[in-house]
């Protein structure tokens, strides 16, 4: 209540929707979702959650940065639980250094040595073509239709999880029947198999582009030419896309622009042969 | 020193009077040429008043002995006092080819420098209202009037005086602009401030480059183009402004390195308009190289690297005037016209606005010191936090206010760029003046919404190219202390981490500013970019050990509980208290507050709450 009551604008904000969608995903999703895939020793169940996370955070991800980072869910599996480390070096280095340098540079060195390995895992992840799922910015209604069915899931989750505490409950009193038990098993699996292909649906609807028809954006680039044109064949093409007074265009217009229509594969770049129109115009 | 100090002060406070005093009497005379007027001083002494006069005859003589009886009289109305003070007198006049002579008695002297002007110009234009008079010259004694050079002053008429005719606002504008010339040895820019008033359908750009090309008036500042080297056209699109000069300003090379001079005109014109970029081509040409290595096919943005340091002095005023001064010198004007800019007049191009053949129709310069220094609207507000950025220094202002016509009005938040670093510190008010801008949406697909993302943080409005006109001496010491420590944190971390400290310096402080954006581009695509921003798992992870550390230490819960909540408050705030940071701290907050007094954490509730 606080954060909105404050300014109500944060409702739409990303860091917000971020922050809050993952402690939702946490809280509420990951006990759920690990009841259907059936995690449940410690160590699935953190493999699992953040499988959770993600799934819960996946529209706002895509509205904002027109993808998601696959690798993401592997390496946040290495990360997630070393990043304590990271941060108590850190701090710690922050607090001796008031005294001396030299223990602080001592104790900063695991964080370090961790720093470097995430970098490698970074390199690792830049490297396979894989690592990010460019999925273009969302409708409305398909993050309506998306949530609607992470929802319906969850509520499969929700009843997975009861069936199973009552299953073992009855166990604990006395011997099932075997057929009983395969029944119940089937019923288990055939709400998970549906679960499954709902979340798939799901994300396929999220990150559904109707083609067909000739597509054309014009950026705005500044001083130059930026146009985009997507034809019926689904075939993408960029048009000039130079700017002599803005810097950094590809990374702050380009690549944004790019990842919001979700095209991750430009067929081509054509560069028109530069007119120069006389100051006598 | 002191006596030229006082002496340039004196013609300072002449100029002042005297404008004010040309103002009050300009364009009556031209409408009703019949009527004669007589003229006496101000209650203050500040200006002329001027009331009807009717001569007994209307010829030169008995026009000359009224006048000068009327005078010696020092006749006045209620509203005011006589021209002459008393123990002036006019002893004897004659004329010559039209030049009246009018000689007064020693006791002319005698006046102060304000006063004397004030009747100079009455006696002149009371004069030359006599059919036959086409100038006046005064004698004091046998000796003919001098300035306070000691130069002749000679005959006067009403050419000597610049009037201005627009009294009505409309037509002109008055500003204050910035130029950029250079000093002695041609290779630092050196700033200088003009007022300038000119007609308001001239774009400033238009007027800050004429002004540029007529040179500095300051001492020790020196021109950086030709002073001949004309605007062929001027177009400015999308925050970029087109100077097409004539070959003028390529063939005669002054005394400066090409780079001055093509950043004088690209400095002086982005700090006079809104423009950010600057592309000069010479007579149409773009490729032109100009020099030897300045390529002018290219946009020139603002340049701090070629300014002088010592740019503002304190005496600076006394200065500008002691310059017009010389300047007149230059110009080889007879008259000493310490309160007449007449070389406004006759200097200006004529081409370039028209019919500036007539007098009052010219833009007439002021170079004064003026407390304007940029054009725009003035706020003032508390600064929260401000950062400093490799182009400028950028603050965030709070409990903001526009200040319109000397009354305040409360605006949102505001973010300004300054463009000169200054010694702020939180919590102290400051008034500001400059350009204010919408914070716009994304212009292209995709982009980053900077207006919502401001708008969050109650921000609508950025102010660019701000200049600090004052500040208060006064200041929050509670978050100075915590920007301190966060300053004194990050000069560790950079001793401790090395070439990593931009990393920790986000993970711990939350402090991106000097990270590399290919790291954070590398972090982002492989989806670990969260860990270099401050949120729960940081809060968590700090509080929750900071807790139990405590309470291993032999505190109880509670001291334990409220001393980890405080140290996180603090923590929160110090790392910028983001949307994401806050959070984390209430839910750690209300999770605390649970455990203190027994019992359940619910996170969802806790969740609501703090959204």
């Amino acid at each position: 209540m606080m954060i909105l009551v404050e300014s109500p604008a944060y409702l739409l904000d990303s860091g917000f929707l971020l922050s809050f969608g993952c402690v939702l995903g946490m809280g509420l999703a990951a006990e759920k979702i690990c009841a259907l895939a059936g995690a449940e020793k410690k160590w699935t169940k953190a493999l699992v959650s953040p499988i959770a996370l993600q799934l819960v955070t996946l529209p706002v991800m895509l509205k904002f940065f027109g993808e998601v980072s696959i690798a993401g869910f592997i390496l946040n599996l290495l990360v997630l639980p070393s990043v304590g480390v990271v941060l108590t070096g850190g701090m710690a280095a922050l607090l001796l250094g008031i005294l001396s340098i030299p223990a602080a540079k001592l104790v900063i060195l695991p964080a370090r040595v961790l720093l470097l390995f995430y970098e490698y895992l970074c390199s690792l992840a830049g490297r396979s073509g894989w690592s990010t799922w460019i999925g273009g910015e969302p409708e409305i209604w398909q993050i309506v239709v998306y949530y609607g069915f992470l929802i319906i899931v969850l509520f499969m989750g929700q009843y997975i999880k009861e069936q199973l505490r009552k299953k073992k409950a009855v166990s604990e009193e006395m011997e099932l029947s075997e057929e009983r038990a395969e029944a119940g098993c089937w019923k288990l699996y055939a709400i998970r198999i549906t679960a499954g292909i709902f979340l798939a649906v799901g994300i396929l609807i999220l990150g559904f582009h109707p083609a067909g028809s000739l597509k054309v954006i014009c950026l705005d680039v500044g001083q130059g030419d930026g146009i985009l044109v997507e034809t019926p064949e689904d075939h993408h093409f960029l048009i000039d896309g130079g700017s002599s007074s803005q810097s950094e265009l590809g990374r702050y217009c380009l690549l944004p622009a790019l990842k919001s229509q979700g095209i991750s594969w430009l067929d081509g770049i054509l560069f028109p042969i530069q007119i120069r129109i006389t100051s006598t115009v | 020193m002191k006596k030229t100090i006082l002496i340039i002060c004196v013609a300072a406070a002449c100029i002042l009077f005297g404008l004010v005093a040309f103002i009050g009497l300009s364009g009556k005379n031209k409408n009703e040429e019949q009527q004669y007027r007589f003229y006496y001083i101000n209650s203050d002494e500040t200006r002329l008043k001027e009331e009807k006069y009717t001569p007994e005859k209307e010829t030169t003589e008995v026009m000359l002995r009224n006048f000068s009886e009327s005078l010696n009289n020092r006749e006045t109305r209620e509203d005011g006092i006589s021209l002459f003070p008393d123990g002036v007198k006019i002893s004897s006049y004659s004329i010559q080819d039209g030049v009246l002579n009018v000689e007064f008695n020693e006791a002319y002297d005698k006046m102060s420098r304000t006063r004397e002007l004030l009747v100079r110009a009455g006696i002149v234009k009371i004069f030359l209202q006599v059919p036959g008079v086409d100038s006046v010259e005064i004698y004091v004694g046998k000796k003919p009037l001098t300035d306070t050079r000691g130069e002749e002053v000679g005959a006067m008429n009403n050419d000597t005086f610049v009037e201005f005719s627009g009294s009505d606002g409309d037509v002109y504008s008055y500003d204050t602009f910035t130029l950029y010339f250079t000093n002695k040895n041609g290779d630092k820019l050196v700033a200088e401030q003009r007022s300038v008033r000119y007609r308001r359908n001239l774009p400033k750009a238009t007027v800050v480059l004429e002004q540029l090309a007529r040179g500095p008036l300051e001492k020790g500042h020196y021109p950086t183009i030709p002073e001949n080297s004309e605007v062929l056209s001027l177009t400015r699109a999308n925050g970029i402004c087109y100077v097409d000069y004539n070959s003028v300003f390529q063939d005669y090379a002054l005394d400066v390195s090409e780079q001055i001079a093509v950043y004088s005109v690209v400095n002086t014109l982005i700090a006079a308009t809104d423009v950010d970029k600057v592309e000069i081509s010479i007579e149409g040409n773009k490729e032109v190289t100009f020099g030897q290595n300045m390529q002018l096919y290219k946009f020139y943005e603002w340049n701090d690297s070629c300014w002088h340091t010592q740019r503002l002095k304190k005496n600076r005023k006394n200065k500008t005037f002691q310059n017009i001064r010389k300047r007149e010198n230059i110009y080889g004007e007879k008259a000493d016209v310490s309160f007449v800019f007449s070389y406004g007049a006759e200097s200006w191009r004529t081409g370039a606005y028209g019919d500036s053949s007539d007098q009052g129709e010219s833009p007439s310069v002021k170079c004064a010191g003026a407390d304007r220094s940029a054009p725009g609207s003035m706020i003032c507000g508390e600064v929260e936090q401000y950062e400093n950025t490799e182009f400028s220094q950028s603050v965030y202002l709070k409990k903001t206010y526009l200040i319109h016509q000397s009354k305040k009005f409360p605006i949102e938040n505001v973010r300004i760029f300054l463009k000169k670093e200054e010694d702020l510190k939180p919590g102290m008010r400051i008034l500001v003046k400059g350009t204010l801008k919408r914070v716009e949406g994304p212009a292209n697909p995709g982009g980053f919404d900077s207006q919502h993302f401001y708008a969050c943080r109650h921000i609508y409005y950025f102010m660019k190219n701000a200049v600090l006109q004052k500040k208060t001496a006064v200041y929050s010491g509670y978050r100075q202390l915590l920007l301190e420590i966060k300053e004194s944190c990050r000069q560790i971390l950079k001793e401790a981490a090395g070439k990593d400290a931009p990393v920790f310096c986000a993970i711990t402080l939350g402090d991106k500013q000097e990270l590399d954006p290919e790291t954070q581009m590398r972090y982002q695509l492989a989806g670990i970019i969260h860990i270099l921003a401050i949120s729960g798992l940081h809060i968590s992870i700090l509080g929750m050990g900071l807790y139990n550390l405590l309470k291993k230490m032999g505190l109880g819960i509670w001291p334990a509980g409220i001393f980890s909540l405080g140290v996180m408050l603090q923590y929160g705030i110090m790392t910028g208290g983001s949307v994401s940071t806050m959070r984390a701290v209430t839910m750690f907050l209300i999770a605390m507050g649970a455990r203190i007094t027994g019992r359940i954490y619910d996170m969802m509730s806790a969740l609501s709450v703090t959204a």
